[in-house]
């Protein structure tokens, strides 16, 4: 059962998948604009890839690092917050909004990796979990008069952006999405080749030994915590462009599970595997409106998956034909 | 020279006294050794050395620089070295990443890094293995593996923890030839149960037992020590004719 770092400099399964499933939006969208039909699925599949970031950023701590963080949420909430601030108070542009999210996230994320790093395994979730409802209750609690508490904040327009990209236009919002979505792809995928990405996966496996050979882990693992926290945060900041409304519900453990959840199902140890997660969730949720079963769905379908296919769903299709993969992986979820 | 000097090392654990007024010193290029009986605590005593645990008492001294409380990180930059019971090498990586990941810390310019490793794996004979990972070595491939990646880093001591967990013979042999080639450099400091290996090599020689130094001395005078005896096989003596 090696997860080896090899594997990753080669173009793989998942990367055909993945570019049949970037192919299938770009070719989507191009027939929804041909046609006119409704924006809806346009803004629906902005949606989804919005999400798959946040799941994405999940997946890094989690699978390269070993660490369990329950503060993705509050990273997602905080980036959108930051982003609306600097909105309205700085002034209605684009970069103002994405400095200061990830300003503000990156700083969060350092507070909050310093201290869990501190301790491990179930103790390092516990405090993060802790820390996941700072913002949702500063929100709610002592800075409603700047936040509104639980009603939320909106954005009455649209900031403007360079590199004549109209972000007003919902197509030209899905490709840039969809843009971000590759680059994080591509860069995660090509992680694992470098020296930090294999000092990541080396702490992952064996952490008293990387200290014994000189390395500060706890330097390194608020490092990889600080990356989950931008990418969370750029996640809520795109969420906020797409939406244009937020409220304290995006900080709660509910996202932080669905995360998880959508990381689970699609395959925890391939880059490929939250995406195609966070697809099925949406697909699932969007078109088995069954009221009131929806949970009941997808929590069956997660026992399922983890019993039956540990590998995920990512991990399962991606295995198919080959004899030597087989139950790799499995138990490490 | 003294390298490595140890005063009076103490660690409780709640009531229990792991190790208890341990003294001895290391010299440059001198083969020391620790034996004892299970729960001796000699794994305990490198642990301390290493900086994994922090004495309660006592004081640890490499050269001339006091590091006590010194953390396992700080003290493998500072030149202390260790392998495990198990090996710990990366099964995630390469042989040769593995390398490149223990020298990372050491020297700044890639290219020497390389260089370095390569040789390193030319001399002891695994550079067909290069591009391996470990978990398809043999149990000696892997220690020596562990082994390289400390050698690799320059330390001052390599404190190795039962090499010979696991080993036959002819591969513990193997395995000693590389390390004994590279004394003059690297001042190990064995832990071992396979006691021939011990006295057949060691220049000194520590006999731990429940937490206490015991003896010390070379080989010779301790295969006479009374006490070492009895604390091996105790006096019990109905057993015997």
């Amino acid at each position: 059962m090696i997860k080896s770092t090899n594997r990753f400099n080669k173009f793989q399964k998942e990367d055909i998948l993945f570019s049949i499933i970037i192919f299938a939006f770009i070719a989507f969208t191009f027939f929804q604009e041909a046609s006119t039909l409704s924006l809806y699925y346009i803004g629906f599949i902005s949606n989804i890839i919005i999400f798959s970031i946040l799941s994405l950023s999940f997946m890094f701590l989690y699978s390269y690092t070993g660490l369990l963080s329950m503060a993705t949420s509050a990273f997602y909430m905080v980036g959108a917050y930051g982003g609306i601030f600097a909105i309205k108070y700085l002034g209605n542009n684009f970069f103002w909004g994405l400095i200061a999210s990830l300003v503000l996230t990156g700083l969060f994320a350092f507070i909050v990796g310093s201290v869990a790093n501190l301790t491990r395994g179930v103790y390092f979730m516990l405090i993060t979990l802790g820390f996941s409802m700072f913002p949702y209750l500063l929100s709610r609690g002592p800075l409603k008069e700047f936040t509104r508490g639980q009603s939320g904040m909106h954005l009455r327009k649209l900031p403007s952006f360079i590199f004549c990209i109209d972000l007003e236009n919902p197509y030209s919002f899905l490709i840039f999405v969809i843009t971000i979505l590759i680059i994080v792809y591509i860069t995660f995928r090509l992680l694992p080749s470098t020296h930090f990405g294999k000092a990541l996966v080396s702490i992952k496996e064996n952490e008293l030994k990387m200290k014994s050979l000189g390395y500060n882990t706890w330097r390194i693992k608020t490092i990889a915590v600080i990356i989950n926290g931008l990418l969370a945060g750029l996640s809520g900041y795109l969420f906020l462009l797409k939406n244009l409304s937020i409220s304290p519900v995006m900080g709660t453990y509910f996202v932080a599970a669905k995360a998880i959840f959508c990381s689970l199902i699609g395959g925890i140890n391939i880059v490929l595997g939250p995406i195609i997660g966070t697809l099925s969730w949406y697909l699932v949720e969007e078109f088995l409106v069954i009221p009131g079963f929806l949970e009941i769905i997808l929590g069956s379908g997660l026992v399922l998956v983890i019993l039956f296919f540990p590998l995920g769903i990512t991990g399962t299709l991606t295995n198919l034909g080959s004899t030597t993969g087989k139950n790799k992986g499995r138990g490490k979820v | 020279m003294k390298i490595l000097s140890v005063d009076n090392l103490t660690k409780y654990f709640g009531g229990f006294a792991a190790v208890k007024n341990l003294t001895f010193s290391l010299q440059k290029g001198q083969i020391t050794s620790i034996i004892g009986p299970n729960g001796a605590g000699k794994t305990t005593a490198i642990r301390l050395i290493s900086g994994e645990l922090n004495p309660t008492t006592g004081s640890i001294r490499l050269k001339d620089k006091d590091i006590t409380n010194s953390s396992i990180n700080k003290n493998a930059l500072l030149g202390i070295s260790r392998t495990f019971q198990v090996p710990a090498v990366f099964n995630c990586l390469t042989v040769f990443d593995n390398l490149k990941m223990a020298i990372h810390t050491k020297i700044k310019d890639k290219k020497d890094r390389e260089d370095r490793c390569k040789s390193l794996l030319d001399e002891v004979g695994m550079s067909k293995e290069m591009n391996a990972y470990p978990a398809a070595l043999p149990n000696h491939k892997k220690r020596i593996l562990e082994w390289c990646m400390s050698a690799i880093q320059d330390p001052e001591i390599i404190l190795m923890d039962e090499l010979g967990a696991g080993l036959s013979d002819e591969e513990l042999t193997i395995l000693y030839d590389h390390i004994i080639k590279k004394v003059d450099k690297f001042t190990p400091l064995f832990i071992e149960h396979r006691l021939e290996f011990v006295f057949r090599i060691s220049e000194k020689v520590i006999v731990l037992n429940q937490g206490t130094k015991l003896a010390e001395g070379t080989a010779k005078e301790i295969l006479c020590n009374e006490k070492v005896k009895e604390a091996y096989f105790g006096n019990n003596c109905q057993y015997g004719g």
